[in-house]
């Protein structure tokens, strides 16, 4: 049973993400992609380079024919408040005016606020709070690819812990964070897992713990290579990397509930935790660390 | 005992509705029009813009929902409009798709923002779910892109496209 897991796991790589979802994946936003992190800009980046840029500059004749009856654009509106984010989706493509209909930023604000609220409030922090097509969409996609996010941000780290702190302050995944943490977790008992079928014991103890770090940190390839070889993570029981573990704790990021606190100071303690992450790494690290 | 105050509306084809003030009170514009008016016995207010069978379907909804408030819905739709409406909205929903448009394009007119958020919530409804062309071919809309604009807008949105 465990043999088969530990098979599964490798047939179950994937293929490495192409030049253009790794981008997309990377910058998970124009505008949070100020940090140290992100160096290129992406050449897809709709908020540039959408059509609409080139559509709105067509006269706009204010009436549309529905079922030959001449309705006021307004009322086309009307209609397209209605319509939830799928369906504005497949709008786009039945006519220019629906799509310009469908790229206005307000049809997207209550998606935004009710599906990702503290990424929401950064934007508002940052002043960057449109063109919120395109960012709940890669909010979206990189929320549905939890583990890709993961791997991503761990070869962005570098193996440096602080980085890691860095890149999920500065692009505003604690809206993820357990997700993430729980990607970790997940490696971590692949690798104990691929060392116990291989060897009996292997990954126990504090020592074989910060050697699944040492080994996670190192990326998803080495990973992936010691999963199936769990011989080659032994060099990682002399270094270990206890610290890195702590960096993808939830609780790094959102503060625990003290013994005998009252919920009122725990929760103000929170809000100031989330405030500092609102405003970036380095208000952050005063915060928190 | 007082006698229940009347109101008289003329459509665009010239059919002549009576109808109780209070209900067509509902109306923006008839409220406005009667409260700038004399105080007719039973004033005729010419209505040129809805044809009598929308203006039948108004005068319908006003009828009921004067007595029974509409309830407010949610925008977007999370799921079918059939879910958040009442049976009465249900029934009166059954009707072709020309007179629904029509139907819009009367509550607007008249001012009657229930009933105009209750039409454009079911076309949303309708829409919901279906293809481009579906709904092209649903409400009559003539495609005005190029090949090579629909295929750009269809480059850009490829990679969120859930694998």
């Amino acid at each position: 049973m465990k043999r088969k897991e530990s098979s599964k796991s490798k047939q179950a790589k994937r293929p490495k993400l192409d030049q253009e979802q790794m981008k997309l994946v990377a910058l998970l936003d124009e505008a949070l992609s100020k940090g140290k992190l992100v160096k290129e800009q992406p050449n897809s980046d709709s908020s540039s380079t959408t059509l609409s840029s080139s559509l709105v500059k067509e006269p706009h004749i204010g009436m549309i024919q529905l079922n030959g009856v001449e309705c006021p654009d307004e009322l086309l509106s009307l209609i397209f408040d209605f319509l939830d984010v799928e369906s504005l989706q497949r709008s786009q493509l039945v006519s220019k005016k629906c799509y310009l209909l469908s790229v206005e930023d307000r049809r997207y604000e209550k998606a935004m606020r009710e599906e990702f609220p503290i990424y929401t409030k950064r934007l508002e922090y940052l002043n960057e709070f449109y063109g919120l097509k395109i960012k709940l969409l890669r909010r979206r996609f990189i929320t549905r690819h939890e583990e890709r996010l993961f791997w991503w941000i761990v070869e962005a780290s570098n193996t440096d812990e602080d980085k890691v702190f860095e890149i999920i302050v500065e692009n505003c995944l604690l809206d993820q964070i357990d997700k993430i943490a729980s990607q970790f977790r997940n490696a971590q008992h692949k690798l104990y897992v691929s060392g116990k079928d291989a060897f009996g014991i292997y990954f126990e103890d504090d020592s074989g713990l910060y050697a699944m770090c040492e080994i996670i940190s190192k990326g998803e390839e080495f990973f992936r290579k010691v999963c199936a070889q769990p011989i080659l993570g032994r060099y990682a029981f002399k270094t270990g990397h206890e610290m890195y573990m702590y960096s993808f704790s939830d609780f790094s990021y959102i503060p625990m509930k003290g013994h005998n606190e009252d919920e009122t100071t725990y929760q103000q303690r929170k809000q100031d935790a989330i405030q500092a992450f609102v405003e970036g790494y380095e208000a952050f690290k005063k915060h928190n660390l | 005992m007082s006698e229940t105050k009347q109101v008289e509306l003329t459509s665009k084809d010239k059919v002549s509705f009576k109808v109780d003030r209070d209900v067509i009170l509902m109306s923006g514009l008839v409220k406005d029009m009667l409260e700038e008016g004399d105080e007719d016995e039973t004033p005729i207010i010419p209505i040129p813009n809805v044809d009598s069978k929308p203006l039948q379907k108004v005068i319908e909804y006003c009828q009921y929902h004067h007595k029974e408030p509409a309830q407010e819905i949610e925008k977007p739709l999370k799921g079918k409009i059939e879910d958040v409406i009442c049976d009465w909205d249900k029934k009166f929903l059954e009707i072709d798709q020309s007179l629904l448009i029509e139907l819009i394009m009367a509550a607007n007119y008249l001012n009657i923002k229930d009933l105009l958020d209750l039409t454009c919530a079911k076309v949303a409804s309708m829409i919901k779910g279906k293809s481009p062309e579906q709904i092209r071919e649903m409400f009559g809309i003539e495609n005005d892109f190029t090949p090579e604009e629909e295929a750009k807008i269809r480059e850009e949105n490829k990679w969120c496209e859930e694998a």
